[in-house]
């Protein structure tokens, strides 16, 4: 009995059109095969071996000999009622197409991880990742962004944390002018030195800014990937190049690798500054320190808990920390010395947010609205699925495709050949939907990229 | 297929020739012709289950041979075998390979590659 369904385990190497005509005979014969051999331990085996041969060298001939009938099928359908199939093939084409643009973007916005960073899930995010901007003045309750000099207290202090970096909230976009004199359009970030330790990046060339190195007011510059290609044409002779942005000359250090897009889901920064820089670049602006009456907040912050820290109650105490850490510094602005006005100030607060999905701005402003028009883009993929139905049941009753004198599998086969070329249709729809996502981008797709 | 020259179905691989000649003095069941073509060559020539039904599919396919309704021997009343019978169609691609063999054999006398009878 055993060996009955090893063999019958077997038969599932070959198509299961060809299994469901033919099997229940082969079976018997190896049964009746069996049975003449059973004296013979060597005779047995070499039936065995013949079985397993056959599976190896006659399946994937059947699985050939299944895949032609159905181009041929395919093909002689197409030509028998070429309009309604033309209109059939388009449907479903726009309906997987579209379906997959959706879902893409619908995946890219609510659910993917950043791309190109480590282990994503352990980031954390000390501000609001769904507050993009920034803010001179006051505010209260949840703090939506830092200053730097809050973040700086928070580095110096929370040990709780392994590591913490601060980021521009905002994605600035400069007028960049290369050494020959060429000018393009670049958007970039100021970074602190952890921003690549934090993320877990390393370099595709040369080096970047590291939290050893501190927050640092050199003009140096690491470039995007696709900055590289489009700006350096990709020359491996970068580094030590200069991008002048605005009235400072920026030299090259190094390249980040190929998909990085920092920590902003949907963006795509072709540089990072180091944040002492923003004063320089940006002239007229209290970026760095905290002067009475108003905090520029403008840094979104994001750590790692320290090793083996997990869970909602390590978060909770890291957030706590925090928090002490953050009030003193409200306290000593926003203190007993301050206007009466200003003290309102002191109920702003802190909050842990999972990061590993980066900021996104759009997240919460469209998610509904994705999430209708993945139903609705469904609902079309539906109707493009009846109008094929509606092609099979035409071409069923196609003259010659279902003629009585066929053996019994092949009828079979035909009746469900219809359904299976859709697929070979349906990879036309992929071809649809990688320049329906790159318009609902508004930008060039490329490999290793992610949805706004 | 039916209606196509035997000589487009030129040369026959030698599983499908095997089972034409198998079947040519009667109908047989799958097991039925492999134990005929394994005697008529000695035991050289052992068909597999999958060799003989991955031809077997072609041969229905191309007309050589059709699947009878019922068993031929009354006596044999297992209704789990299915038989099969050669066509007209089969028996004229049959002769045409044996055509094509005996000229090549011919050839290969009239050459001296092989002794002539």
């Amino acid at each position: 009995m055993r060996a009955k369904r090893i063999y019958k385990a077997l038969l599932h190497c070959y198509p299961a059109a060809f299994r469901n005509e033919y099997g229940s005979q082969m079976q018997l014969i190896f049964s009746e095969q069996l049975g003449a051999t059973r004296r013979s331990g060597i005779r047995q085996a070499v039936l065995w071996l013949r079985a397993a041969l056959d599976a190896l060298t006659v399946a994937p001939r059947e699985h050939a000999h299944i895949i032609a009938q159905d181009v041929r099928y395919a093909i002689r359908s197409t030509a028998a009622s070429p309009t309604f199939a033309i209109v059939a093939i388009l449907s479903l084409a726009l309906g997987i197409g579209a379906s997959t643009a959706i879902f893409s973007l619908w995946n890219g916005v609510l659910h993917s991880s950043l791309p190109a960073v480590q282990a994503p899930g352990q980031l954390v995010m000390l501000t609001n990742p769904e507050a993009s901007g920034s803010w001179l003045g006051m505010l209260d309750q949840e703090r939506p962004w830092l200053t730097f000099e809050e973040f700086k207290q928070l580095q110096d202090h929370a040990d709780t944390f392994s590591s913490l970096m601060a980021v521009q909230s905002l994605l600035d976009t400069w007028q960049v002018r290369s050494a020959d004199g060429g000018w393009d359009e670049a958007h970039g970030h100021f970074v602190s030195g952890g921003f690549f330790d934090v993320l877990g990046v390393h370099p595709k060339l040369g080096r970047v800014f590291t939290e050893a190195g501190g927050d640092s007011s050199a003009p140096e510059a690491v470039i995007s990937y696709k900055f590289w290609q489009r700006w350096f044409g990709g020359r491996s002779d970068v580094l030590g190049k200069t991008v002048a942005l605005r009235n400072v000359a920026l030299t090259v250090i190094g390249v980040a690798p190929s998909g990085f897009i920092g920590e902003t889901a949907g963006q795509q920064p072709d540089l990072w500054v180091p944040l002492g820089m923003a004063p320089v670049v940006t002239p007229g602006l209290n970026w760095l320190h905290d002067t009475a009456p108003a905090k520029y907040m403008w840094l979104h912050v994001f750590g790692r808990l320290k090793p083996g820290a997990t869970g909602a109650q390590a978060e909770a105490q890291a957030e706590a920390q925090a928090n002490a850490i953050f009030k003193a510094g409200l306290d000593s602005f926003y203190g007993p010395a301050a206007p009466p006005e200003r003290r309102e100030s002191l109920n702003q607060y802190l909050k842990i947010h999972p990061a590993g999905r980066g900021v996104s701005p759009a997240r919460d402003k469209f998610s509904n609205s994705l999430t209708a028009l993945l139903a609705a883009v469904g609902v079309l993929l539906l109707i493009a699925c009846a109008n094929l139905a509606n092609l099979r049941a035409r071409m069923r009753s196609f003259p010659g495709l279902e003629s009585p004198e066929r053996p019994a599998w092949v009828r079979t086969e035909l009746a469900s050949r219809a359904q299976r070329s859709a697929a070979g249709w349906g990879l036309a729809g992929f071809g649809c939907a990688r320049p329906s996502l790159c318009r609902l981008h508004g930008t060039p797709s490329a490999p290793g990229e992610r949805s706004p | 297929m039916k209606d196509a020259s035997p000589d487009a179905l030129l040369p026959l691989p030698a599983a499908v020739f095997h089972i034409l000649i198998a079947l040519a003095d009667r109908d047989r069941h799958g097991y039925s012709i492999m134990q005929d073509v394994a005697a008529r060559t000695g035991g050289k020539v052992q068909l597999s289950a999958g060799t003989l039904y991955s031809s077997i599919r072609r041969m229905l396919e191309q007309g050589l041979i059709e699947e009878l309704k019922e068993s031929p021997d009354p006596a044999n009343t297992d209704e789990r075998r299915r038989y099969y019978r050669l066509t007209r169609f089969g028996k004229r691609v049959a002769g045409a390979e044996v055509d094509r063999l005996t000229s090549l054999l011919r050839d290969a006398r009239a050459t001296g590659l092989v002794p002539g009878t």
